[in-house]
């Protein structure tokens, strides 16, 4: 922006400074609340059912939405005009920025748990590998949503908010999102083996 | 690679250590894992940690590093409730802590300086 001039300055009206709005709206909170609530009450209750629920249906959606991200909202962003691209992002990256970890979140909890419970992790070596493998991936995903998903999805919404966004920087941010929701949704896919493995042992 | 010597590059270094720490005590539960090696890698985290700071100290954009801080801080002190809830004790319980309180202190610092390096 152009600064004004210090005649023009004073000739202008008061404006009430731009008040500076949350990156995720407050009342978006209530779903991680309401779901570590969930968590909470799941894991005092010691109870098989309400971990698995917890487990499975965090777990689905977490997969699922990856996925569907990685490999069909993402290949359909890339071929928006960018102010249509900037409009979908603006709407839709403060709610994956709440969803996305609180699902992270309660699938990692509700699993170990679980895993716990069921007697899973005393499981000897060889097949012990497998829940290692588990852990790694989880590892991967949780580095590659939080160090490069997350400040990406934050770096967007800061640059779309300006009044004239770096479209280059915004592209840049973007590559390196699309790469990382591959890597996502690859990792998804290597989930899915392992879970339905240590599963069926 | 040049990523990796910036600030938040720094910082997920660590993270990775952290992260890698928790891994190889989780891995062992409901057995005392060895901790030399988590010991060595929490070790490691801190001290990129600090480097990311110290480095990263004029980039931090406070407003999006505090509320990190307290998602971090929640998603983390989950994790160790579990842990604890689960019958960890002593030494274990005390590495884990120190690697998830790194992890806590690594999100903001990643996520702050992250748009400063672009």
């Amino acid at each position: 922006m152009e600064d004004s001039g210090p005649v023009e300055s004073a000739l202008a009206p008061p404006v009430a400074a731009p008040r500076a709005e949350p990156l995720v709206p407050t009342r978006l909170l209530a779903v991680p609340a309401a779901a570590l609530a969930l968590l909470l009450a799941a894991i005092f209750s010691n109870t098989l059912w309400p971990l698995d629920f917890l487990h499975v249906a965090g777990g689905g959606l977490w997969t699922g939405i990856d996925l569907f991200m990685g490999f069909v909202v993402g290949p359909i962003m890339r071929r928006l005009e960018p102010p249509v691209r900037g409009a979908v992002m603006r709407r839709l990256m403060p709610k994956m920025m709440v969803v996305m970890p609180t699902l992270a979140l309660t699938t990692m909890t509700a699993g170990w748990q679980l895993a716990r419970k069921l007697g899973i992790l005393d499981t000897p070596y060889p097949r012990h590998w497998w829940l290692v493998a588990s852990f790694v991936i989880v590892a991967v995903l949780a580095l590659t949503a939080f160090a490069v998903l997350l400040p990406a999805n934050v770096g967007v919404l800061l640059e779309l908010r300006k009044e004239q966004p770096d479209g280059q920087r915004i592209q840049r941010l973007m590559s390196r999102y699309t790469v990382c929701t591959a890597i996502q949704g690859c990792m998804q896919i290597a989930t899915l083996v392992v879970m339905t493995r240590i599963a069926t042992f | 690679m040049s990523f990796l010597r910036t600030p938040p590059g720094t910082a997920l270094v660590s993270l990775a250590c952290a992260a890698a720490g928790v891994i190889v005590v989780a891995s062992y539960v409901p057995r005392h894992a060895p901790l030399p090696a988590p010991l060595v890698l929490v070790v490691l985290a801190g001290l990129f940690w600090a480097g990311a700071a110290w480095r990263g100290r004029r980039l931090v954009a406070g407003n999006i590093a505090r509320p990190t801080l307290i998602a971090a801080a929640i998603a983390v002190a989950f994790l160790e409730l579990v842990f604890a809830y689960d019958g960890t004790r002593g030494a274990p319980l005390a590495l884990l802590t120190i690697a998830l309180v790194l992890v806590a202190l690594d999100l903001p610092l990643l996520i702050s300086t992250y748009g400063a390096t672009l």
